[in-house]
């Protein structure tokens, strides 16, 4: 309470200064700051709250009576932005998507794309992250209830109908994401504990190579991941010398005073993918705020990037986008 | 507030330093030490102000605008564009020749620009505030002998410290309520350094000349205070007798000393040759990022408040560097004979290389700064005798110079670097008119 009343009066004294003295952050700056490069960790800054525009800053995907959760977006040649996310009730748990015109805007209807019809699904699948190769789109999805696993559904036409793989589930784990390299795949996901984040390759995508742990939850008290880590995203890009440089994106649990599950979205790169660094020191990359943030989706581009992800207001999911720098 | 303290501060050298000083110093690749023969002595030699005749009068305008990029993408890096007045004026006392001269330069966008960037943030650092500033210079001169010259002066920057104070009541929870007083009492001060120079003539045709401009390093200081209660009018305040002060304190406008070298050579009537190697002091540069102090006394909740933390700054590493310069003069028109010449219309060309003196940015800092190769060409006529007033010549010259910044990678260390990995390139396109007058 004291906190709260300290930050308040010092906001207040902020204000005060800049109505008084017509100074503040906005003046007009000196050239020199245009299109500057960005590595992609963020931090990430939600988007401010602005009435003259038709979105619900910082919300961009919303639907009553549902919960919406874990974003999978892929922007468009038009600038539009695809999003593939959960939808959640207390019946059934689907993939619908929507597409979002732009991050000021509100999204246009959602539609359904996958439900569960498979027997190890167990009448629900959540999770999506998919691969786009032209029209043949393959869908990574999570299913299950009491042994959750991963499954995949191909499309090729573009991913307006998918079929479900005949093999599935193809791997124990959970948030499956899935990425292209230069010379084949990776799926990652967090293990059904959500105790860490696992990493497979894969040649062409038929069948994935053995595990390896990239990301173990940290346990320790007051870090954003001191009980669990859940749905990763992989951003694979190159250095300058052609090096591979791995960027996780993933959501981190901690437990707040009534013992509820925090979620907070965290950031560790590595050149090669094999020792890693956390950003900013383990710390959250963009403000959770009172109803935390999960299930991230990075967009990024050379000097601006956007992070989707999700929140859960008043036990309902929400798709919400920060944007860098 | 915390951020808009940080954000003040900071620049580099003067914009002369950048590209030159008169359209025919920067056509002949700014290799001046020996050459100038105009009233741009002031900057390149003072020692050659004892060398002119009557009274020299040097206007000037130019324009640069540079085009630099990273990661192939423009940084929109301000143009530069400004006036120089010269002025030089010869005499005699106890029975030497002596001179004296004063140069300006007004840029006409911001007399001086302080901007203060976290240390993370890219930006050229050279070329970033760098023309942005007024240049002041005055100098003095004295023929020793028909053959030696020596001069000196002092070059004058400006540096800024103030303090911004609100008094008053602070409106809580409303601060649009708030009543307070605005006091602001800030100095543009002015800080000078040295500028010496000498020039030997070994031989009627020869020339060698040497000078040394001093280093300053400007503070910015500048403060933002709050004091008085907090609270609703009319009420008793939440905080009273509150104080809230802060302080940037930034290194501003770095300007690195040098040692310059020159010879200036008529090989015949009609081709001069200049050339310079100037020694340039970058390793004092110190990392321009602004340093915050903070003191709060807000009562009972100051135990609360968390300062902005004493960030430790970098290192910048920079180290010095030595710059050759090449210039060439060509007489190509004359009208009226070598003694009594009418009209006459000098070509010019130059050239000069100047390795960058920043490392490369492996760290968290981003000061890029690339190689730099510089051509330059430049046309002058001289008018003999113009009229019954203008009895002495008239010249007016241009310049038109290329700056390429060869290309640069900046390898980061850690994959977490929020900038990630650099690559810097670009070019600055400059172009001066001068006329110089005679009386």
């Amino acid at each position: 309470m004291l906190n709260r009343l300290s930050v308040r009066l010092v906001t207040t004294l902020c204000v005060s200064l800049s109505l008084q003295c017509g100074l503040g952050p906005f003046a007009e700056e000196g050239g020199g700051s245009q299109n500057l490069p960005q590595h992609g960790g963020g931090p990430f800054t939600p988007l401010p709250v602005d009435f003259d525009t038709p979105a619900d800053e910082p919300y961009v995907v919303v639907k009553q009576t549902k919960s919406l959760l874990d974003p999978s977006v892929e922007e468009q040649e038009d600038g539009t932005f695809l999003i593939h996310f959960t939808r959640l009730d207390e019946e059934s748990s689907e993939i619908w998507k929507a597409v979002l015109p732009g991050i000021h805007e509100l999204s246009g209807e959602i539609q359904p794309v996958l439900s569960a019809d498979q027997d190890w699904e167990q009448g629900r699948v959540r999770s999506v992250s998919l691969l786009r190769q032209g029209d043949r789109v393959t869908l990574y999805y999570e299913g299950g209830v009491s042994e959750r696993s991963i499954g995949r559904a191909v499309s090729i036409d573009g991913g307006e109908t998918y079929s479900k793989d005949s093999n599935n589930p193809i791997v124990e784990g959970i948030d499956p994401f899935i990425t292209q390299t230069s010379d084949g795949q990776v799926l990652v996901y967090a293990d059904r504990q959500n105790q860490r984040i696992e990493l497979r390759e894969s040649d062409g995508g038929e069948s994935f190579g053995p595990a390896r742990e990239i990301l173990r939850a940290s346990f320790q008290e007051l870090a954003i991941d001191s009980v669990g880590v859940a749905a990763p995203a992989l951003r694979i890009t190159r250095t300058i010398d052609g090096q591979e440089l791995y960027g996780l994106y993933y959501t981190g649990w901690s437990l707040d005073n009534d013992d509820e599950i925090v979620e907070s979205i965290g950031y560790q790169a590595s050149f090669g993918g094999v020792h890693w660094e956390r950003f900013i020191e383990g710390e959250a990359i963009v403000d959770p705020g009172l109803f935390g943030s999960g299930g991230p989706a990075p967009v990024i581009g050379p000097v601006s990037g956007l992070l989707f992800y999700h929140q859960k207001r008043q036990g309902r999911g929400r798709i919400t986008v920060a944007e860098s720098p | 507030m915390v951020l808009l303290c940080a954000s003040i501060g900071v620049g580099h050298a003067n914009p002369l330093d950048m590209f030159g000083s008169g359209a025919r110093g920067a056509s002949m690749g700014g290799a001046q030490t020996a050459a100038s023969n105009d009233a741009s002595a002031n900057y390149y030699n003072p020692a050659l102000l004892a060398t002119l005749e009557g009274t020299e009068i040097d206007i000037e305008y130019r324009y640069a605008l540079p085009r630099l990029r990273l990661n192939g993408k423009d940084l929109g890096v301000d143009e530069a564009r400004g006036t120089r007045l010269a002025l030089a004026m010869t005499g005699s006392l106890a029975g030497l020749k002596v001179a004296s001269g004063v140069s300006a330069y007004l840029p006409d966008q911001s007399l001086s620009r302080i901007r203060s960037l976290s240390e993370q943030q890219p930006r050229f650092v050279l070329y970033d505030n760098r023309p942005q500033r007024i240049f002041l210079g005055v100098n003095f001169a004295v023929q020793l002998s028909e053959k030696l010259s020596v001069g000196g002066g002092l070059g004058y920057l400006t540096t800024t410290q103030g303090d911004l104070t609100l008094r008053g009541r602070v409106g809580f929870p409303d601060a649009s309520d708030s009543d307070l007083r605005l006091a602001i009492d800030v100095d543009v001060a002015t800080l000078a350094y040295p500028v010496a120079g000498i020039a030997y003539q070994l031989r009627p045709w020869l020339r060698v000349a040497a000078s040394y401009r001093g280093g300053v390093q400007p503070t910015t200081d500048l403060a933002v205070n709050i004091e008085g209660d907090i609270g609703a009018e009319g009420l008793e305040p939440i905080v009273a007798d509150a104080k809230v002060a802060l302080r940037s304190i930034s290194l501003s406008h770095f300007q690195p000393s040098e040692f310059n070298a020159g010879v200036d050579a008529l090989l015949s009537e009609r081709l001069r040759v200049a050339a310079d190697v100037s020694y340039i002091r970058w390793s004092q540069f110190a990392n321009p990022a602004a340093r915050l102090d903070s003191e709060f006394n807000l009562g009972q909740f100051t135990e609360l408040i968390e300062p902005p933390e004493d960030a430790v700054l970098a290192l910048t590493r920079f180290h010095d560097v030595v710059i050759p310069r090449l210039g060439v003069e060509w007489l190509v028109h004359r009208r009226g004979s070598p003694s009594e010449p009418g009209r006459e219309v000098h070509l010019r060309g130059g050239y000069s290389y100047e390795p960058s003196p920043a490392p490369e940015q492996i760290d968290r800092t981003n000061f890029i700064d690339n190689d730099k190769h510089t051509g330059s060409l430049g046309l002058g006529l001289t008018l003999h005798e113009l009229s019954s007033i203008l009895v002495r010549p008239i010249s007016f010259d241009g310049s038109f110079a290329f700056t390429s910044l060869a290309e640069r990678k900046h390898r980061k260390l850690s994959p977490v670097d929020r900038i990630g990995d650099l690559r810097s390139s670009g070019s600055v396109w400059q172009a001066i008119l001068s006329s110089r007058m005679r009386f």
